[in-house]
């Protein structure tokens, strides 16, 4: 199939364009659906910016359960806007968090994609630090006792960190609605940028297993916008509330004290392995520590790039996918008697897949 | 084999399941198709002005909100117009509603909260705002009460603040219902429901319509793309 000249004058000059528009020319026979979440994590930022550009025009940090509750009450279809951006905050995460571990599961990250599995970390960690400013921003209890509880780590600090932290956190509400919006566009830039590196890197398939794009993928790729469209019904129609805090359906204020606020799904893992160690040093440490070795997973990887991943380093990925399934559960469970032992542990043990059971399960296949 | 062990079981909770059902009514609103029941909602706002309203206040909501509940704005403005606020004036349909007028030191400091989201923020929603307001039952034995505390049997801890609040007759429903307690009950929680959640109904109708929508592109999706792929192999 050839491409429309107007579809490869885009091509051309819009970089990424080719990865998430199906006009591309040929893709690998056989790719799974699978293949196609970058695609939907394109659609549902998409969605998710719209309804947050909406919901500015309505929202009032100074006093924000009030306007939104004008928002969901008096303006038509206002719930609705609501609804897209926090649901559509729940896909997005889901299916960022879902593709790195598909990258994990199939090596996407080898050379000579490092560049793009490096870009794709940075969309988790911005993303994730966008949530929990809008979090905050929700004027619920639980944002509200997790800032306090983030105002307390940042007075702990000295010096430079202590000035950093405080100016960041202090000025309320605000504030953190200006770092919200620069968040979300950081988190729209790497998310272009990372479509863009997989596009680059993206293997040009033998002559034989080669399919055009259309009509193939593009079938593939409906599929899976009607998935998704379907979980999206489901969560917003439904399951309005999934993985938060009970707590935060009451409005934020000094009356409702919590000590352990709880986060929202999504931030519950990271939550869970910054508390497991010691003070607010210890919890930033860890975070960073985490970043990092995923940053740095193409070098701990030490398979030639064109080996398939063996049994043994799939079956480790799987049981690392499910110890951070359960870090994110115990994240939202505050006060469950066995998260000050199992948080340590499985922290402890998401650090050694990365630093210790990668290497030796790809050591050996160097030879 | 299993039979023996299932009968018994099974006698159990069809046992149970009456029971149950006498001590809290089935609300139109819970359940994921369920519906805000727009009639018990609103004898439900009858009971809040008649019972509820002088401890507590409702702030998240304005008068014309009620029309969400199928009443005429004609309707909703003759309510306002027979509210006094406290500068003396009458509400209008703008007005947010009524704040309390009791203060909080007639409970010994116990706070009356605002019910705007209490059905959501309870677990159990409509049906523990229903058990706590007919959960009140003399003391067991052997319990001293803290001064000014009533025994509930559905509040956490057995002991709340709040003086009964209802008794049969209460009020006078425009549609005739008998107002007993628990009628009342019922209806100021489905009220409630609707005061946390007024888009409920239409959150669950849109929902279901996607759902349908989207499983049916989902299903035509899947045999365009098996035929698609079957043609290339
Ligand atoms: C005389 C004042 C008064 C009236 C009238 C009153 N309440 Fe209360 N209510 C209170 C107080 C005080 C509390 C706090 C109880 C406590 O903290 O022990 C309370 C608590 C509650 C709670 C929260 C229970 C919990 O789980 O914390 C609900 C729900 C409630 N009231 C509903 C109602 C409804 C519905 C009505 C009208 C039918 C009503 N109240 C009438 C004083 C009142």
């Amino acid at each position: 199939m050839t491409d429309h000249p107007a579809s490869s004058w885009a091509l051309s000059r819009i970089p990424g364009l080719g990865c998430v528009c199906p006009c591309r020319s040929t893709r690998a026979k056989g790719g799974s659906y699978l293949g196609a979440v970058p695609f939907l994590i394109a659609v549902t930022a998409l969605l998710v910016l719209a309804s947050g550009v909406v919901l500015l025009a309505t929202y009032n940090a100074r006093s924000p359960v009030a306007s939104l509750q004008i928002l969901s009450h008096a303006v038509p279809q206002g719930w609705l806007v609501r609804a897209y951006h926090a649901s559509g905050t729940t896909l997005l995460a889901g299916l960022v968090y879902l593709g790195l571990f598909h990258g994990l599961l199939t090596r996407a990250y080898r050379a000579p994609g490092e560049y793009a599995w490096m870009l794709g970390v940075k969309l988790l960690a911005v993303l994730l630090a966008a949530s929990w400013f809008g979090y905050v921003l929700s004027g619920g209890a639980g944002g509200y006792w997790s800032y306090q509880r983030a105002m307390m780590a940042a007075l702990q600090f000295h010096g430079a960190a202590r000035g950093l932290a405080l100016w960041v956190l202090s000025g309320g509400l605000p504030k953190l609605l200006v770092l919200h919006l620069l968040l979300a566009l950081s988190a729209g830039l790497a998310l272009w940028a990372w479509l863009a590196a997989r596009a680059k890197v993206r293997a040009t398939p033998p002559p034989g297993e080669a399919v055009p794009f259309y009509p193939y993928y593009a079938a593939q790729y409906l599929v899976a916008l009607c998935a998704l469209g379907f979980v999206g019904a489901l969560l917003i129609g439904f399951l309005p509330h999934l993985g938060m805090p009970a707590l935060n359906a009451v409005p934020g204020s000094g009356l409702s004290f919590a000590a352990n606020p709880g986060l929202p799904w999504y931030l519950a893992p990271l939550g869970a392995a910054a508390g497991s160690f010691h003070g607010a040093w210890g919890g930033i440490g860890a975070v960073i520590a985490l970043a990092v070795t995923l940053y740095a997973v193409p070098w701990l990887d030490l398979a030639p790039p064109e080996a398939p991943p063996s049994r043994l380093h799939q079956a480790l990925t799987w049981l690392l996918g499910a110890v951070v399934v359960a870090l994110g559960v115990d994240g939202t469970m505050p006060g469950c008697p066995l998260a000050p032992v199992l948080d340590p542990l499985l922290t402890l043990y998401v650090f050694l897949h990365f630093l210790v059971l990668l290497p030796l399960v790809t050591w050996g296949r160097a030879k | 084999m299993m039979r023996p062990f299932i009968l018994p079981l099974l006698a159990l909770l069809a046992g149970a399941a009456p029971a149950a059902a006498q001590t809290v009514p089935s609300f139109a609103s819970s359940g994921p198709l369920g519906h805000i029941d727009a009639a018990a909602a609103q004898r439900g706002f009858a009971v809040y002005e008649a019972s509820c309203a002088a401890c507590h206040s409702l702030s998240a909501l304005h008068y014309r909100d009620l029309e969400g509940l199928g009443l005429t704005s004609a309707q909703v403005a003759g309510i306002a117009s027979g509210i006094k606020l406290a500068d003396g004036t009458a509400a209008t349909p703008d007005s947010p509603f009524k704040p309390a007028t009791l203060p909080a030191s007639a409970f010994g400091g116990a706070l009356p909260p605002d019910l705007s989201s209490i059905a959501a923020q309870r677990p159990g929603g409509a049906a523990y705002i229903y058990a706590v307001l007919t959960g009140y039952t003399p003391a067991p034995a052997g319990i001293t009460l803290m001064p000014s505390h009533y025994y509930n049997s559905a509040y956490p801890g057995g002991q709340i603040a709040m003086p009964p609040p209802l008794h049969d007759g209460a009020v006078t429903y425009a549609d005739g219902t008998p107002s007993t307690t628990a009628q009342e009950a019922a209806d100021v929680a489905e009220f409630l429901t609707w005061a946390s959640d007024p888009t409920l109904t239409a959150r669950h109708e849109i929902g279901l319509r996607a759902l349908i929508f989207f499983g049916f592109l989902f299903v035509l999706a899947l045999v365009l793309k098996r035929q698609a792929w079957s043609n290339q192999s």
